[in-house]
């Protein structure tokens, strides 16, 4: 009974102190959004600001074109999770249940980009959309995550672990593939592909390095790229960065808040059955 | 009177039973074209290489429940996958009634099939299951409903209607399973396995079930088993199948009286029946076998019914009685089992009552009935006898109400 005890007390510690380190950043983020100029350097530093500064908020919300950026991140977001999520339902059903020359040879060739690291494909994908002029346009934002193998994996081991007989069973009904994967495969998968596009949708909203590459025009900028409008060379105006990063971040909070039982279910799910 | 007023009643309800149950059968039949299956020389490689299935042929009747039988592994699925479509054999034809299916895919085959997990669709309701082969075979949404009630009705599930198949018992789920097999009226329900994950109990109740749910659409049926008592008890013919070959197809009592050969003699029966090496016991039948089957012979096989007392009045195999050793006897409620030394083998004779046997340890003696002894040549072929005469007809289908 004690040893069942202090395991549990341990356990609470340990969950606390991680809760704590992930939850630091965001108040920090949170403080100093409301401090004035001087007080963000102040040392020893204040958790909670003398005078709460308010307009702080409204004074970063017109430094840049937010406006903008917030409508552009949404379509870049919205598009590229849509389309992600179909190009890997279709693969993913493709690599589980059709059988085609070279199925596992592409499998595996696929499989073996997963270890060439995202930083490495940063010129390659340049020098390809600025082949087809795409620099500086939507398409440079969109097109090059349309598809993504580790999604296409993931859902690929949920499509395996639905039994065979149901795939049959439908083909007898005179359901066909198309039909199969839409009205069966996807329903039952649900938990996978909405972790699945939730993931995608943070990935994208959060995006910095490619946006701040292939844009330079604040018509198709993003937001995360925005947040570079308080670093000059002057040096950076912390109160103002800090917060219009909340305001950044917070359409994802919300997502995730209302969508976390999604995203735990997928996620150990796909882990377990993997 | 109140005597004859019950009398009355009753036929009256016997009458709307059996009126019911035409009214069913028309119902069911109603758009299902009843057909044969033929196998005609049918071959299956998965891999383009070894036979499964060699060369097989058969004809399963129209209107009956057919069993395929035999042990784990031995192309029971296959052969069954071949008839529903869901695989395609490497050589031979196939036929329904008298048309050639062999190039036709699962779904212009019509038929109708319940797998041993059920497959149930697991995010429909059960109504949703049993109406989505209507549902895919464009059937108007009311006719689809009126007819998937009807359907639950039949398999007795009509109060589940909009539960989901996981809040179901496992008999439920067969019986929607079997329900949505009939949806669109198919030529031939075919089942694999459909009992083996239900516990025992449940297996014999599902099994009448099934018996009955045929004898009312009278669908031709191919039950796939590998439990010999099952199909003795469900089917009105069996297949008993072997390493892709068929060894034996008749009715359940033939495969029993006359197995063709030693596989089917050891497969069907309980307590499994009893072999000896033909030459330990040789000379107890020299007065019983020609002389060729004396000099073939190499295996005798006995049923353990077939071992009596030497006192049972009734006919013996042979004059004398024979000998053996009581080695040891067990009575479990109103069976004896009786183990006895014969021919150097252990053999079990269950035809024995408790004021007939011995000691343990001492010889005694016994007779064999002339049933259920068979002698086998090397090749494990029957030799011996040719023919046992029985009361049983040979396959004849039965009526079948087309409407
Ligand atoms: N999809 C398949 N690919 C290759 N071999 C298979 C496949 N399905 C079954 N087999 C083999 O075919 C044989 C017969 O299998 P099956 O018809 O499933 O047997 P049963 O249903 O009688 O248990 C087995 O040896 C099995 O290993
Ligand atoms: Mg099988």
């Amino acid at each position: 009974m004690t040893k069942k005890r202090i395991s549990q007390a341990l356990l609470i510690i340990i969950l606390t102190l991680g809760a704590i380190t992930m939850l630091v950043p965001f108040i920090w983020m949170l403080s100093t959004a409301l401090k004035t100029a001087p007080e963000t350097v102040r040392v020893p530093p204040t958790w909670i600001p003398k005078h709460l500064q308010w307009q702080n908020f409204v004074t970063a919300w017109h430094a840049a074109p937010f406006l903008t950026y917030f409508i552009n991140s949404l379509i870049v977001t919205t598009v590229t999770t849509i389309g992600q999520l179909f190009t890997t339902i279709l693969a993913a059903f493709a690599f589980s249940r059709l059988n085609f020359y070279g199925k596992n040879f592409l499998f595996a060739l696929f499989l073996s980009t997963m270890m060439v690291p995202g930083e490495m494909l940063i010129i390659p994908n340049f020098v390809t959309l600025s082949k087809f002029s795409l620099i500086n346009t939507f398409g440079a934002l969109i097109i090059p995550w349309l598809a993504s193998f580790f999604a296409v994996f993931t859902l690929r081991q949920t499509f395996n672990a639905i039994p065979n007989e149901l795939y049959y069973a439908a083909k007898l009904d005179g359901s066909s593939d198309w039909h199969f994967l839409w009205t069966m495969m996807v329903p039952l998968s649900k938990s996978a592909i909405t972790a699945i596009g939730i993931l995608e949708v943070i990935g994208s909203w959060n995006s910095f390095m490619w946006p701040l590459i292939v844009t330079n025009t604040a018509k198709v900028r993003t937001l995360p790229v925005g947040l570079n409008a308080f670093t000059s060379d002057a040096g950076t105006q912390f109160q103002l960065l800090m917060a219009a990063s909340t305001f950044v971040i917070l359409p994802m909070i919300i997502v995730y808040l209302c969508l976390q039982k999604y995203i735990i279910a997928g996620i150990s799910k796909s882990g377990l059955k993997g | 009177m109140s005597k004859r007023r019950q009398y009355n009643n009753l036929s009256a309800q016997i009458f709307l039973v059996h009126a019911f149950q035409y009214l069913l059968t028309i119902q069911f039949t109603k758009g299902c074209l009843i057909v044969d299956v033929k196998f005609q020389n049918v071959s299956l490689a998965y891999d383009n290489v070894n036979n499964i299935l060699n060369n097989i042929s058969f004809t399963i009747p129209e209107g009956q429940l057919t069993c395929l039988l035999g042990p784990s592994g031995c192309g029971k699925s296959t052969t069954l996958n071949l008839i529903s479509g869901l695989l395609s054999p490497t050589g031979g034809q196939i036929f329904f009634g008298d048309q050639n299916v062999t190039k036709k895919d699962a779904l212009a085959r019509k038929v109708g099939m319940v797998f041993q997990n059920y497959a149930l669709y697991p995010h429909m309701s059960v109504l949703d299951n049993i109406c989505f082969p209507m549902k895919m075979a464009k059937v108007k949404k009311a006719d689809r409903l009126k007819r998937g009630r009807e359907l639950a009705a039949l398999v007795h599930v009509e109060t589940e209607l909009s539960k989901k198949p996981s809040e179901l018992s496992g008999g439920q789920q067969q019986r929607v399973a079997i329900a949505r097999a009939l949806a669109k009226s198919p030529s031939i329900l075919l089942l694999d396995e459909p009992l083996s994950n239900l516990d025992a109990r449940l297996r014999v109740e599902m099994r009448e079930e099934i018996r009955r749910i045929q004898k009312e659409t009278g669908v031709t049926t191919v039950f796939v088993t590998h439990d010999q008592e099952e199909a003795i008890h469900i089917a009105d013919q069996i297949m008993v199948l072997n390493e892709g070959k068929i060894q034996q197809f008749t009715t359940p009592n033939r495969l029993y009286d006359q197995p063709d050969n030693l596989f089917v003699a050891k497969f069907i029966g309980s307590p499994i029946i009893n072999t000896i090496p033909f030459a330990n016991v040789r000379d107890d039948f020299k007065t019983v076998v020609p002389t060729s089957v004396l000099s073939d012979g190499t295996t005798v096989a006995i049923r353990a019914e077939s071992i009596v007392p030497a006192t049972d009045p009734h006919d013996h195999l042979t004059m004398l009685p024979l000998t053996g050793t009581q080695v040891q006897s067990n009575r479990f409620g109103r069976e004896t089992s009786l183990s006895l030394n014969y021919g150097g083998h252990t053999i079990i004779a269950d035809g024995f009552r408790e004021q007939d046997l011995g000691r343990n340890g001492k010889s005694l003696q016994f007779a064999l009935r002339p049933q259920g002894v068979f002698v086998f040549n090397q090749s494990g072929n029957r030799i011996w006898p040719e023919t046992v005469a029985t009361n049983v007809s040979p396959l004849k289908p039965t009526e079948v109400i087309h409407a």
